[in-house]
């Protein structure tokens, strides 16, 4: 795994070096600054598989060094970690929202960093996978789909950040923060069957469509928000807003019908979104922080649907 | 008291320790010139004048010192950078006058200068 490491302070940066090389990861490019990590990035023959960034450093900061690396389209999706300290709080929030994947506490933990790196180093894998599968469908001239239930990225919407990356951020909040936010869950009911139908780059357009216009009603509310997978929407709001499920199933459905002629003309059922109650976290709860998540997504899956017949229970 | 060695080191943690021990090395080198650069920032935020630039720097040395500490065993020494660098933030984000965020960031800066000493000591 090719690693580009970088920080203003070269003691930290020789830290990072040995312990990286302790686990097993050698080959690391080290830089000072964020021009220098951009030239790194321009200049590498083999583009790096992962990122550490320091976010505070003088000529300029990691939240923009990562906004700049997203821009580059080898480096949409490579995960990003920040090199934080806890008291970063502000700072670590606008690095997710700038499309950071995770972070490692400063001062370094050799049993975090490897757990971290761990994590890294199986999303690289699974990414180059998926890379050889797709280079093999481009060749076929077709596109590979996705498995329904993986939780998709789509570039340049406003707010959406990859799934982990946002169960990361939920894991980094306090009890405190926890307080402060909601997660709301949207799910598209129709998805199943339109993957049926079209489960290549038609069912990611669509999940592309009905991303576009969660933004677009939910903007005013700063939010973060993720594809969880399937029909699966979850979104990240500050707790104090007001939130009106049925309000903003009213305003998504006729957002969406500004795409209804491109699904007439594909022959495409239009996305039918339906939005669950928020869910907030109480502040004596125990469970871990990421159940807000999955509780949420829970909400927006209709409730009133029909039992299902005995003789397909009997299927599972 | 701290040792001129790192904190809650376990077995586990002994190779990386002993290929950390130049990094460390190098940190307590350095203390030095971080003692003199934060004298020297102090006396010139002692004198009056209208900006906050000797505090502020003295908030991004203590940031710097704070990133690498805990990092290389010192992590009381970083927890106590890391006090000095709130405080400057804290006194640059308020409306006091000079004299009082000097006087306050004194409070925390004179202990964190008398733990870099007496790691010299050591």
């Amino acid at each position: 795994m090719r690693i580009l490491a970088v920080d203003d302070e070269p003691l930290l940066l020789e830290v990072v070096k040995t312990s990286l090389a302790q686990l097993g990861y050698q080959d690391v490019t080290f830089v000072n600054s964020g021009p220098e990590a951009l030239a790194a990035m321009d200049n590498a023959a083999v583009p790096f598989d992962c990122f550490l960034f320091d976010i505070q450093m003088p000529e300029m900061d990691g939240i923009t060094l990562i906004g700049l690396t997203r821009e580059k389209p080898a480096y949409k999706r490579t995960p990003i970690l920040m090199l934080t300290r806890v008291s970063e709080r502000e700072a670590i929030d606008a690095a997710f929202a700038a499309g950071a994947t995770d972070y490692i506490n400063k001062p370094l933990d050799r049993i975090d960093l490897k757990a971290r790196m761990g994590m890294v180093a199986r999303l690289v894998e699974e990414r180059r996978r998926a890379g050889a599968v797709s280079a093999v469908a481009q060749a076929a001239e077709h596109h590979e789909a996705a498995p329904f239930e993986t939780p998709l990225f789509m570039e340049g919407i406003g707010g959406l950040v990859e799934y982990l990356a946002l169960e990361n951020y939920v894991l980094t909040l306090g009890r405190k923060q926890m307080f402060s936010i909601a997660a709301l869950g949207f799910t598209v009911e129709n998805a199943a069957a339109i993957y049926r139908r079209a489960p290549g780059l038609q069912f990611e357009y669509m999940l592309g469509d009905v991303a576009t216009v969660i933004f677009e009603v939910m903007k005013a509310n700063n939010l973060m928000f993720a594809h969880a997978g399937g029909g699966d929407f979850i979104c990240l709001l500050p707790r104090m807003h007001e939130i009106d499920p049925e309000h903003i199933e009213d305003d998504l459905r006729l957002a969406l019908s500004d795409f209804s002629g491109l699904y007439a003309a594909d022959g495409m059922p239009m996305p039918r979104v339906r939005v669950g109650q928020p869910v907030r976290s109480n502040v004596f709860s125990l469970t871990r922080a990421d159940q807000i998540l999955i509780r949420a997504l829970a909400e927006a899956q209709p409730k009133d649907s029909m039992p299902e017949p005995a003789w397909k229970r009997a299927l599972r | 008291m701290e040792q001129n060695k790192p904190e809650n080191t376990t077995d586990r943690d002994e190779i990386l320790e002993r290929a950390l021990a130049p990094v460390r090395a190098r940190f307590i080198e350095a203390i030095e010139g971080h003692i003199l650069s934060l004298e020297t920032l102090r006396q010139e935020a002692r004198r009056e004048t209208p900006e906050k630039n000797a505090l502020k720097e003295i908030g991004q040395l203590a940031h710097r010192i704070a990133g690498i500490a805990g990092s290389v065993g010192y992590k009381q020494i970083g927890e106590m950078a890391s006090s000095v660098e709130r405080r400057v933030i804290d006194c640059c984000a308020s409306d006091r006058t000079e004299s009082d965020c000097v006087a306050s960031v004194d409070e925390v800066l004179e202990p964190f200068l008398d733990s870099l000493e007496s790691k010299l000591d050591d």
